[in-house]
């Protein structure tokens, strides 16, 4: 992890195309202002991470043993059970 | 309203969180329902067409960034689906996280909306006390 040291107003550009900007300290807190382009994603990492257990969580799914139910309700009832 | 059934397709999964970049094959086994599984094997995936449960359900928050993505105008909006054991009324859908499905490239990639009520666990499927669908989120 490459770690630098900004001032408020100070900023560090990663890339050509996005820049970060300290906008202001308080406290143990640091308020971040960041440029990218539209396509790249901005996430808290605790977001992030959310995201990842519940896709993880996902896959865990029996999805073999539903599929089967699915398509049992499917050509049952002619539609599904919601 | 019947989902039209796609016929089998490969297709890129571009960027999900935690598990990258993949082929994949992308069926429709029920109506409102897609089977994402890697042409590798592993992972799978149940996926919902979420406007066949949630009529209300909205990407504004990311539509710029999906525009940008998207190589076509045409696209769906699929959520993963997480199923405790085998009981299908558990299930729930992860409404922050959607994949968009190019329907033109044959491309899914997942976007975060990081705004918003909307939540990672939403139960799919209305419980008992005749909550109406088309009002959730």
């Amino acid at each position: 992890m490459l770690v630098l040291s900004r001032k408020a107003g100070e900023s560090l550009r990663i890339g050509d195309d996005v820049s970060v900007t300290v906008i202001q300290t308080k406290g143990d807190t640091v308020s971040l202002g960041i440029n990218a382009p539209k396509g790249i994603p901005i996430l808290r990492e605790e977001l992030y991470q959310a995201i990842v257990q519940a896709n993880i969580s996902a896959t865990n799914t029996q999805v073999d043993a539903l599929l089967k139910i699915l398509s049992e309700t499917q050509n049952s009832t002619g539609k599904t059970g919601c | 309203m019947q989902a039209k059934k796609l016929e089998q397709s490969i297709v890129q999964v571009e960027a999900m969180a935690g598990l990258g970049h993949f082929q994949a094959v992308i069926t429709s086994p029920a109506p409102g329902f897609y089977f994402l599984k890697n042409v590798e094997g592993l992972p799978k995936l149940l996926l919902a067409d979420i406007m066949e449960f949630f009529p209300k359900y909205s990407i504004s928050p990311i539509k710029e960034q999906v525009e940008a993505w998207l190589k076509g105008g045409e696209y769906r909006i699929l959520t993963t689906v997480t199923i405790p054991g085998e009981d299908i009324t558990s299930a729930t859908t992860n409404l922050v996280g959607p994949l968009i499905l190019d329907t033109q490239s044959n491309r899914i990639r997942q976007f975060i909306i990081h705004e918003g009520e909307y939540c990672l666990q939403q139960q799919l499927f209305p419980t008992g006390g005749g909550i109406d669908a088309s009002t959730q989120p």
